[in-house]
């Protein structure tokens, strides 16, 4: 045990970083992206229209119900969710149980707002899959990536804590940073993108914690409820549903005009926008017909419920957005976390704020490698080992995820549409590439590894607007000239990237052929540095 | 545009703090500050913070309001340490 308690602080902090460390920065990075999900969404599938979101809601339901006839008779439930945002850019249909020879028994399809047909575009996974990643991991069990970044995220959150008290000048460095210092600008740059973004890190790690909290923490719904399945369903069915599941009659019926329920909702809620219809058992005398409100409109992620008799239109029940305390906390949290609520310009803040999340955990990496490094050449040692290995690990993911990422892009361009499970290799090749970018920093020097991998990057995302233009129909300039924001916002990010990584390979470029008037101010008994060095 | 109203209140905030500060003040007048002066900034600081607060609460969706406060808080944290680090100079101008 170490001696005094910041000192022991430190050294959790310094191990736990780095354990779990790209772990971290691979959540961070993914979910950084999920803030643009549908934006993403929308660039890996050009065939898709402008997203229209002034169709009135008896019309989009018209459409998706007339879908749901076609494609899901007899089914248990339809459910179909309205474009009211960037959240759902287009009308979304899904079913359950439905029969019939040909018939699918569930499934999800995105409509064309126009027509009412199911939107065809190429097979991708799309914005929604990366996303996703950061807290699945994509290929392993879902229990175990929920244990794995469960754990990662709880020390996190023991990092953040401990981070603030082995800080020694918290307030009188806060807003220090001294560049070209060593291993000094390394720890300045760590404690500026901790310190500065420390409520958007904390709120992030502790509301990730909150989103599976009956994961983490079953015992407290199973010292009220019991612990079976059953039970628990009990307690989702309490807290979750305004009404108890109905069973199906074995009588059918007619079912209530849906423009009435859209009106009779929109009256309720003095013309708040809805954002779904749930018709459970349609065209049965036991049918109802749950209609959500929208539960982005505010950082509180809830929205009111209205249950209305699926045949004759009456009103059942009515569950608030607010039904207690501690609901209402979650809900903040989730809220808060999700971001669903952000309009532009906060939105691009919580991307920010999401890089400097990744910035910080980079930062973090990189420190208790150059801190290693100088010791080991002050000593004129070897560098150890687990040193080589931690400053290997550090580049192949602080750069090579993002590579990897902008070839999950090129795989979305470039894999031929025809090709069976088309979605599943664009993953594939995300992880392949990453993979190759790992092989490649085992194999050659740090110092060059650094550099090739920025270069790699900068060309990665520099040309993918190229690759678009010559793949689809939508390059920039029609996309500008359209007025399609999010193709080309997605584009000129892309180009964006590719600028930055291109400035950092020219900076690296820069010191890896140091001028005399910088080998000047060197002592020259430091002649072989790994890059992240200072001068 | 009340947010770039906030933004601004909240980097002459920090710029404030900042130059309460012994090392940013040598760092833009090259000479240390007297008590009095560290306080008037310290002041001025806090004073533009707390209006910043109650300018981006002063709406119908003060929920949005707390949220961007806190967003712009750190982007505006991170200018000040930018302008000090490249050019501390800058503040001389502006701020006097």
């Amino acid at each position: 045990m170490k001696a005094t308690f910041r000192h022991s602080m430190s050294w959790l902090h310094t191990w736990v970083g780095l354990l779990l460390g790209w772990l971290l920065y691979f959540v961070f990075i993914t979910g950084t992206a999920g803030y643009l999900d549908t934006e993403i969404d929308r660039w890996m599938m050009p065939e898709a229209p402008i997203a229209d979101f002034s169709v009135a809601p008896e019309k989009t339901l018209e459409l998706s119900i007339r879908y749901l006839e076609q494609h899901a008779p007899d089914a248990q439930r339809w459910f179909s969710s309205l474009p009211i945002n960037r959240n759902d850019p287009y009308p979304r249909v899904f079913w359950s149980g439905a029969q019939g020879e040909g018939v699918a028994a569930r499934g999800s399809q995105l409509l064309d707002p126009t027509t009412g047909a199911a939107l065809e575009t190429r097979d991708t996974s799309g914005g929604q899959t990366l996303y996703r990643m950061h807290w699945r991991l994509h290929y392993l069990p879902a229990e175990m990536a929920f244990w794995l970044v469960g754990v990662a995220t709880m020390f996190m959150l023991i990092a953040l804590i401990t981070g603030v008290i082995i800080h020694r000048k918290i307030f009188a460095d806060f807003f220090s940073f001294r560049p070209k210092k060593g291993p000094r600008s390394w720890l300045d740059a760590h404690n500026i993108t901790s310190v500065l973004s420390l409520p958007f890190q904390l709120m992030i790690t502790y509301s990730g914690l909150i989103f599976m909290m009956f994961t983490y923490m079953p015992l407290v719904v199973a010292a009220w409820y019991g612990t079976g399945a059953e039970s628990r369903q009990q307690f989702f069915d309490e807290v979750f549903s305004p009404l108890p599941a109905q069973q199906a009659s074995t009588e059918t019926a007619s079912m209530v005009a849906l423009e009435q329920i859209v009106h009779q909702a929109q009256l309720h809620w003095q013309g708040a926008a809805l954002r779904s219809i749930d018709i459970q058992h349609p065209y049965n005398a036991n049918s109802r017909i749950i209609v959500r409100g929208n539960h982005a409109s505010g950082p509180l992620r809830a929205a009111g419920t209205l249950v209305f008799d699926g045949v004759s239109g009456e009103l059942l029940t009515e569950q608030p957005a607010r039904i207690s305390g501690s609901k209402t906390f979650r809900d903040l949290m989730l809220g808060l976390h999700e971001g669903l609520f952000a309009g532009p310009v906060l939105r691009a803040l919580y991307v920010f704020f999401g890089l400097l999340g990744s910035a910080m955990i980079a930062t973090g990496l990189m420190l208790w490698s150059v801190k290693r490094r100088e010791r080991a050449e002050k000593s004129r040692q070897q560098p150890h080992f687990g040193l080589r290995l931690v400053e290997k690990l550090n580049v192949a993911t602080v750069l090579g995820l993002p590579v990897a990422i902008a070839a999950y892009f090129w795989a979305n361009r470039l894999l031929p549409l025809e090709l069976s499970n088309r979605a599943g290799w664009e993953v594939h090749s995300l992880f392949l590439v990453w993979l190759l970018l790992l092989i490649h920093a085992s194999l050659r020097s740090t110092r060059q590894v650094w550099l090739e991998q920025s270069w790699l990057a900068a060309a990665a995302f520099g040309c993918l607007p190229l690759l678009n233009a010559l793949t689809t129909d939508r390059h920039l300039l029609t996309s500008l000239a359209a007025g399609d924001w999010v193709f080309a916002g997605f584009d000129l990010s892309m180009l964006g990237l590719g600028v930055l990584f291109a400035c950092l390979a020219g900076y690296l470029q820069s010191k890896a052929v140091p001028s005399t008037s910088t080998a000047s101010t060197r002592p020259a008994a430091r002649p072989s540095k790994a890059w992240p060095e200072a001068k | 545009m009340s947010f770039l109203l906030v933004f601004l209140l909240a980097v002459i905030g920090f710029t404030g703090l900042a130059l309460s500060l012994d090392r940013h003040y040598r760092q833009v007048w090259q000479s240390l500050p007297s008590k009095q002066q560290r306080w008037r900034w310290r002041l001025c600081g806090w004073f533009c913070l707390l209006l910043s607060l109650v300018v981006s609460l002063n709406r119908s969706n003060w929920d949005h309001g707390l949220v961007f406060w806190f967003a712009l808080l750190t982007l505006a944290a991170l200018s000040v340490v930018l302008i000090l680090s490249y050019r501390p100079t800058l503040l001389r101008g502006s701020v006097k």
